[in-house]
């Protein structure tokens, strides 16, 4: 009987496909699942009816009513802008497009503190806005309008950057036969446009929505975080912790998180079934 | 009238895509815009259908004028290169799309969406997707989605363009019959002088933005009235020539074409024009202005062989087609005795090669009846 050598025998089986699908996934499982998993466990650690207790307080739920709310008005206002946005800078050609185009990518590139900061110089109560609507009674820094805006201006880009290449490709022979067949400007952007760019747009709402979720630094800057009023749920997460509350700390955390898996998995798996079973 | 454009003008940055394009469809006729790619064919097409909104000048759609109208209220019927297919829906659903939008019953559609599947040979596959079809069954969808709600008019742009050979010509001849049998009024694009010549009454050859020529296929093919048409439509040997003492020759050469005072023809000289089936090839020297050449390459074309002749460094080409009696007999490297038994003659241009302005047909001056016979001394 031959022996064989089990380095060689290895090496002849194993081929460089294999070593670097191997490294991605141990990359993926370090980076990404180890800490998901790490805070679940904690949570599961935990016993159940103390951790239902603290999502159920109080400042808890109003703190995720606040990231409700904001992630609805962000959902609502950056899809409407993103779609007219998006149509425009694909169809149209028009002084100063380029600069459009590297404003939208701005949100990605600053800091969300720095975010923060540039709202409060804009409407903090030194600032001239900031004096105009103090006047008329209504408070933008330290509240929910404030919130509002630095939400938006975070989440602003994901729907135009999940579209635009969407329309790029799908061009406009589409529209235009539409056209031709009698359909109007509106009924060609419900019936034809807007099924064709649907997957794009859908994953840009996740991502905003992912993304309003979990903000933090923008949000932290410009509410002041407020216990029972301009609390959002991550601020509330990192309250909790700080205040040495380890199992509501961990409790909202793992909602949030399983909040944004919840929507991206269901993304990802509705666009797959789709890709395999009638278009695309 | 079915279709008439008047001196319509269309300008893209600067560059001039249509220029003053006046031509004339009679109902009923199915004519080609027949041009190489970016002569400004398509362009015509989309403004035609109200895409695209001219310069200047007019389109009458069955006698009115539809200047002022908008794509939707054109209600012709288009057909785009690539289909254009609403990926999303069903080819039902597309077929259906135009009649939906017109608010018509839903049992009327119904009825319709039927009669034109079954048109286009594809009941089967109503409840498919586009990406589900072939090619060319998604042009017929494309078809009858254009058809639905029974235009006057029908546009095409490039209808078998994305299609392979076979499944091409199935189509066109399909389309003839559909066209006859539905009396529609038809312009359809191409740059297929093939897919022209089987499909069209009438042919209008466009170039650079204007039109060349218009006339049924053996006008074009036969009577090229310039240059470019001569060289696009069909293969030409484009020949250099000079006309002195009563004779056309060769350039370069003493080889005399043809015994002819051929008209003033400038100083520079002039193009001779000449199909390479208008080449007689013998094997021996029986005057009539023949002269040698040597069979440099043979390729076989099934039906017919090309030939590639060398008569003092000119390369020309020459058809041989399969005779009744015997089967090809040419060999490489042969040398033969070649006669022009039809040819043209252009002026040659001065500068501008493509420029359509100056180079008409000098045998128009001539007249016609007297090439095509080679005349003995």
């Amino acid at each position: 009987m031959k022996r064989t050598n089990p380095v060689k025998f290895w090496a002849q089986r194993l081929s460089l496909r294999h070593v670097l699908t191997g490294m991605v996934l141990l990359w993926v499982l370090l980076l990404i699942l180890f800490p998901l998993g790490g805070m679940f466990q904690k949570v599961l650690a935990a016993e159940p009816v103390s951790c239902l207790k603290s999502l159920l307080a109080p400042s808890a739920r109003l703190s995720f009513k606040l990231t409700f709310w904001l992630t609805l008005g962000a959902v609502i206002l950056n899809t409407f802008f993103g779609l007219v946005i998006a149509l425009i800078l694909v169809r149209q050609n028009f002084r100063g497009k380029l600069l459009l185009e590297g404003l939208i990518d701005l949100p990605f590139a600053v800091s969300p503190v720095v975010t923060g900061f540039m709202f409060i110089t804009l409407f903090g109560n030194n600032s001239i806005m900031g004096h105009f609507f103090d006047e008329k009674g209504i408070r933008i820094i330290y509240a929910f309008p404030g919130m509002m805006l630095v939400t938006l201006f975070v989440t602003f880009p994901f729907v135009i950057r999940e579209i635009v290449p969407v329309l790029k490709e799908y061009g406009v022979e589409q529209e235009e036969s539409a056209y031709v067949l009698g359909a109007s400007s509106w009924q060609t952007f419900r019936k034809v446009t807007l099924p064709s760019i649907k997957w794009g747009l859908l994953y840009g709402i996740t991502l905003t929505i992912a993304r309003s979720i979990g903000e933090f630094g923008a949000v932290l800057v410009v509410s002041g975080a407020i216990i029972n009023k301009t609390q959002t749920a991550t601020l509330y997460v990192h309250q909790q912790f700080t205040d040495f509350n380890y199992t509501g700390a961990f409790a909202a955390a793992s909602v949030l998180a399983l909040i944004s898996f919840v929507f991206i998995m269901m993304i990802q798996f509705s666009q797959k079934k789709v890709k395999g079973g009638t278009w695309e | 009238m079915g279709i008439s454009v008047q001196r319509i003008s269309k300008r893209f940055n600067g560059f001039v895509a249509v220029d003053q394009v006046s031509f004339e469809v009679a109902k009923g006729e199915l004519v080609a815009l027949l041009g190489p790619s970016g002569c400004g064919k398509s362009t015509i097409l989309r403004i035609i259908s109200g895409l695209e909104r001219p310069d200047s000048g007019n389109v009458f759609l069955n006698n009115s004028n539809v200047n002022r109208l908008t794509p939707q209220q054109r209600r012709v019927g288009f057909v785009f290169q690539h289909y254009a297919l609403f990926k999303h829906m069903t080819v039902e659903k597309n077929i259906a799309f135009g009649l939906e939008i017109k608010k018509k019953r839903k049992p009327e559609i119904a009825t319709r969406v039927a009669e034109l599947l079954e048109l286009i040979g594809l009941t089967g596959y109503r409840k498919h997707y586009p990406a589900q079809l072939s090619g060319g069954q998604r042009q017929r969808v494309a078809l009858a989605r254009a058809l639905a709600s029974e235009p006057k008019v029908l546009l095409l742009d490039e209808p078998f363009g994305a299609l392979d050979v076979k499944v091409r010509e199935n189509l066109t001849g399909w389309l003839r019959r559909l066209h006859d049998k539905l009396n529609t009024t038809s312009i359809f694009v191409t740059h297929d002088q093939r897919e022209a010549m089987d499909l069209a009454d009438r042919i209008v050859v466009v170039n650079q933005g204007r039109i060349e020529q218009t006339g049924i296929a053996p006008q074009v093919y036969e009577k090229p009235r310039n240059k470019f048409v001569a060289g696009f439509i069909g293969n030409a040997n484009v020949l250099d020539g000079i006309c002195t003492d009563g004779a056309v020759y060769l350039k370069r050469t003493p080889y005399k074409i043809e015994n002819r005072s051929a008209p003033a023809t400038g100083k520079n000289g002039i193009m001779i024009f000449v199909r390479p089936e208008d080449i007689d090839i013998q094997a021996t020297n029986r005057g009539n202005n023949a002269f040698p050449a040597v069979i440099t390459h043979i390729n076989y074309r099934g039906s017919y062989r090309e030939l590639d002749l060398k008569a003092q460094g000119l390369n020309i080409k020459a058809f041989e087609y399969k005779n009744r009696k015997s089967a090809f007999s040419w060999q490489q490297n042969q040398t033969v005795f070649i006669k022009f038994n039809n040819y043209k003659i252009f002026e040659r241009p001065v500068f501008n090669y493509g420029s359509s302005q100056k180079d008409i047909a000098l045998d128009v001056e001539c007249g016609e009846g007297k090439h095509g016979q080679a005349s003995n001394g």
